[in-house]
Parts: C-alpha cells; structure tokens; sequence
C-alpha cells in the first residue's frame, strides 16, 4: 500500500488502556491560557518515568468555558485512577493554583462513578489551601456549545466549585473531575531520507492532528525522537533505545535494521485519546500529512502484540477512512 | 420539552394556595389523572412533560413550593412564597412576585435547597430568606433585606438599590447588578418583558447597606472568577442581561472596532459581620 508514493508498512501500533481526564483551564486572556497550559502538562511525555501524560486538546473560545474566559482543554492519561487523581491534584495544585488568573474546570461532567468511569477530587483537595476562606459554590451549567466532537458532556450538570482566596482574587476549581478508560499509545513512525526532510513532514503530521478532538501527542512538540523497546541489557533500566530504527546503528554487529534502505532518520509521533475511533482518525490524519516527498515509509511501534490490548494496523486505519 | 399549559378560568372561585401546582407531581400525569387534581379551575392543554405553565392565574402563594423538579412557568404574577423550601428544578416568572421568593414553607427549618428560581420584575420583602442552596434571579427591584438570614446559595438582584441585603446571612452570595443606572453596561429589561403588576416596590434613593457589611474593596471583576459561573448560567437562563459579560474585556457599542473596553468593576463587601462574615455581598460598581 502506497499513500502519494510513500510506502505504508504492513504493520500496526500497539496501545494500552488507560484511565484520562479533561480539565479546562481559563484565565484572564489567551497568553496566560498559554502558560497555564504548558505548565500543567509539563514534563507529561511517558509513564514509563513521569506521572502522567498529558497535552493540549484544543484551545477553546470564550463562549465555550464555564467561566465566560478563554480557555483550553488538557487531557491527562494515567493507568489507574488513584495515581492519575493524585498526578492531576499535584499538577493543578503546582502549576495552576499558582498561575495568575487561572480557574479550573472538569472536562467531563457528564461521568459518573461506575466500573469504567470515576470521579478524581482536585478541588476537594485543593480547598484547604484556603485554610477555611475558601468558599464553595453550587452551580449548574448547560453545554449548548459543546465543541465538535466531545462526548460524555451532560446536558445539564449541577457542579460544586471551590473559590479559594489568592493574592490576586481568588482561584476556582471544580470539586472534581470525571475519568473514564482511554487509550495510550496510538504511534506511527516517519521514516524520512534525512532529518530536514523528516522533522518538517513529520511536524506537518503534529499540525494535522492538533485540532481533532479527543486526543493529544504529549510529546515534545507532539514528536518522539528516541522510540524504545521494553528491557535494556542493564537489569535496572526498564526500556532503552530501540537499535532496530536507529539509522547510525544499520550495519552493526547484533543490530538487526528495520529500517528502509532510503531512511536516515526516522520520528515517531504517539498518540493518547479517549477511544479507539479518535486515535485512528488521528492517525489516518496524521500519516497522510506526512506522506510527502523524501518520506519513505510509515511504519508504526508494537511489542509483538503481547502487550498492548488495542492493535492499530496501519494499512487497515488508511483504508477504512478511505471508504 | 413539552408539557401542559393550565389557563385559569376566571369565572371560577379563586384558590388560596398554588402549591399543588407542581410541574413534579402533575406534569406526568395522564390527562384526566390531571383533571381529577386541579378540578374545574383550569383549562387544560398539551400533554404529560416536564414543563408546567401557568396562565392567567391570580398571584396566588406558594407557587412551587417545596418542588423537586420539572420547570414551572408561571405566565403572569406570583404571590407570596414563591418556591418555598424548593428542593429542585426551574421556576420561571414573566412578572412579579411577592414576599420571601424561595423562603422558607410551612414546617420546614429552612428556605430552598436546590434550583433556580428567574423572575422576570420585580420582587417582594426578604428575598432568599433562610435559602440554603440554589439561585434566585430577579431581574426587576427587591423589596427590603434580601437575603434576610439566607444560609447559603447565590441571590441575584438586577436593578435598583438595595435595602438591607444580607442581614444575618450566615454564607451565600447576594449581587447587585445595578451600579446606579449610569453605567453604559446596563441595559433595560427587554421591552417584551411584561409590566409589573404586583404590590409597588417601595425602595430607598440608594443603597442603604447597614453596619452588618464590612467593605473588602472594589475589584476587577476578572478577580472575582466565582461571580464569572453565576453570569455564565445566568445567560444560559435566558436571563434579561446587560450586553457587555462582567469577565471578558468586551467592546461597549460606542467603542466597536476600537480597542477592548476594561472589565467590570465590582464592589465586595463580606456579610454578616455578626455570623463571622463568611457571606458576600456583590455590587456592581461605576
């Protein structure tokens, strides 16, 4: 299978279930929007050695927020949810709490507390940051706005805010926030002629992707330069470089290349999103952007299958958003 | 959501008491379940929802008293008691009401507990008095001490000065949208929205706001991010609204084009001094 001459490997992505939660952050204007959002999905790449994962959705307009401000949404991913509340309160309580301006909202207000959804506390916590001054207030609020693509937004939810007393007015967090099982590590890998070629095609592929719902690259700039596989040759060390894509390597001793002939460097772009549908519109997206000249494949990183619960086969991705 | 419409039959003897008027209890109701429970007073239309309206109804007390849900649109005036100790759901009035809107009913310890409560005019004494939770917006004038002993919730005021608002409010929060009638941001009531036709508001010629309410100062309204939820739903409501929103600079008509205009300003007083001044009262300022 070729898209615009690129070769699409016969392969597929391995990915994993995991929990997510929405926030959505407003502040006084874009700009602080800006901070707020970088900080709070501040070093969010991989579970393998942070808290979470997370990244930015989408930026929203005012009319979207609860607060009438402008605002984004965050997703954060984690694989159980204790550790993902714990990892959202820190972060919020870190990064947010502290932002001028800033008041935080659950993105999905429409979850309950079931088998496959739960709540996190984050201002529950938060509050006695007030140290009794914080106040709480009840209000419901309708979504007729919601941004294309969103489910689990209720129609009609009754929420408790906390308003907590700060040096610049006071900073308002949602008691909590819903979770819901997700998916993580949705990847296709860009295998390019050089890393000019390469990095642009596969930015191209980030930019395609930004603006679709429900679902982050929560790489730096949405690209992963270093792919690795599980175990190292050092007991300790849980993942290493993968050697198989690693052009430098092709030739070596005990290196078996998966690379194409034609490929000198190669990005991987992962992807984490709310189900299953999401990630493989983001991949399609994504691959399709990325097929352009000096690409010579697409390929995608998987365990051999043991692993992960979701297998995205590229070919099949392509295909099925063709018809 | 659809629902019946019950049009009030004037040669009929008027009742005393609109408490049975519930959209919770009669809006589900097979049609002639329906006639059985309101008896020969009303006209009956539409079908079983979630929505009751009332027309032509004299301003009869306790309308949506202790309700739970449903939406009840009262097309006219209301007496006194509107919602008292309601538990849930939207009560919309397209005029007056009476004394202690969403107070206390007979037998309970306290005022409503949930809901919302949009009138469109005016109402009477002691707005909000004991509310424990939920919000009353009243887009005419009220009466006097608003939110007399109010436990907690949001009360919101549109027009006119206040008259004791918050005495002996435990917490809650009471805000005035009027900041004297000269600001630009106010606009009037939307021309459809009916004549007040209940008892005359007697108001003071400003503010009289008492010893109970120490004044924190006056802030940007975007400090004020709590007052940005209450406005948010407030619109949501289809509540009659000034044009410009207190929390994003927006442009004023006299400066479209032209470079953002300031947010709003508001005026922060805590309340009751005597019950630990844990309530707020919120005034919006020139």
């Amino acid at each position: 299978m070729q898209i615009q001459g690129v070769q699409i490997d016969d392969t597929f992505a391995e990915a994993f279930r995991t929990w997510a939660c929405r926030l959505i952050v407003t502040a006084v204007d874009r700009s602080w929007v800006d901070v707020a959002a970088r900080t709070v999905t501040g070093y969010a790449t991989s579970v393998i050695g942070c808290d979470a994962e997370a990244g930015l959705e989408r930026y929203l307009e005012s009319a979207e927020t609860p607060d009438g401000r402008p605002g984004a949404a965050l997703l954060f991913f984690s694989f159980k949810p204790e550790p993902l509340g714990k990892a959202v309160a820190n972060r919020v309580g870190q990064c947010l709490l502290t932002c001028p301006t800033t008041a935080v909202y659950d993105g999905l207000p429409g979850v309950t507390k079931t088998d496959d959804s739960a709540r996190l506390d984050v201002g529950k916590q938060l509050r006695f940051f007030g140290d009794g001054f914080q106040k709480s207030k009840v209000m419901a609020r309708s979504r007729p706005s919601s941004p294309p693509g969103w489910t689990h937004m209720a129609g009609l939810v009754s929420e408790r805010y906390w308003r907590i007393p700060v040096m610049d007015g006071e900073f308002v967090v949602s008691e909590n926030c819903g979770a819901i099982k997700a998916i993580a590590g949705g990847n296709f890998l860009v295998c390019g002629s050089d890393q000019r070629t390469t990095l642009a095609a596969t930015q191209r592929a980030v930019e395609a992707i930004a603006p679709l719902p429900e679902v982050i690259t929560p790489f730096p700039g949405g690209i992963v330069r270093s792919g690795s596989k599980v175990g190292s040759r050092h007991k300790k060390l849980v993942a290493s470089t993968n050697e198989a894509y690693c052009p430098t390597l092709r030739g070596r001793r005990g290196v078996t290349s998966r690379l194409p002939d034609a490929a000198g460097c190669v990005y991987e772009i992962v992807i984490n999103g709310l189900n299953e549908a999401a990630i493989a519109a983001a991949m399609c997206t994504g691959i399709r952007a990325a097929c352009v000249d000096g690409i010579a494949a697409i390929s995608a990183g998987n365990y051999g299958g043991k692993l992960g619960k979701f297998h995205f086969h590229l070919r099949k991705v392509m295909s099925e958003a063709a018809t | 959501m659809s629902g019946y419409t019950l049009t009030y039959r004037s040669d009929c003897v008027a009742c005393a008491d609109g408490s049975h008027l519930r959209p919770d209890t009669l809006g589900q109701m097979p049609p002639d379940e329906l006639r059985r429970a309101v008896g020969d007073a009303f006209d009956i239309t539409g079908e079983p929802g979630d929505r009751l309206t009332l027309r032509g109804l004299p301003p009869l007390p306790r309308l949506g008293a202790r309700m739970a849900g449903g939406e009840l649109i009262v097309q006219g005036d209301a007496g006194d008691d509107l919602g008292a100790s309601m538990a849930g759901g939207i009560i919309r009035v397209a005029g007056s009401v009476g004394h202690r809107v969403g107070g206390l009913d007979v037998g309970r310890d306290r005022g409503m507990t949930g809901g919302e409560i949009v009138i469109d005019s005016d109402a009477g004494d002691y707005a909000g008095f004991m509310m424990r939770r939920g919000l009353i917006a009243i887009a005419g004038k009220a009466g006097a001490s608003p939110g007399y002993r109010m436990l907690a919730g949001t009360l919101v005021i549109g027009q006119g000065p206040l008259d004791h608002p918050g005495l002996e409010m435990r917490r809650g929060s009471i805000l005035s949208m009027d900041c004297g009638g000269r600001d630009a941001a106010l606009a009037p009531r939307g021309a459809t929205a009916a004549p007040p036709q209940a008892k005359a508001v007697s108001m003071p010629p400003q503010s009289i706001l008492g010893l109970h309410l120490t004044h924190a100062g006056v802030f940007d309204a975007t400090s004020l991010a709590g007052v940005g939820l209450i406005v948010r739903r407030l619109r949501e409501l289809g509540w009659p609204f000034f044009s410009a929103d207190p929390l994003t600079p927006s442009l004023s008509p006299g400066e479209r084009g032209s470079e953002l205009a300031a947010p709003s300003r508001l005026s922060l007083y805590h309340a009751d001094q005597f019950e630990l001044h844990r309530g707020e009262v919120i005034q919006w300022a020139k």
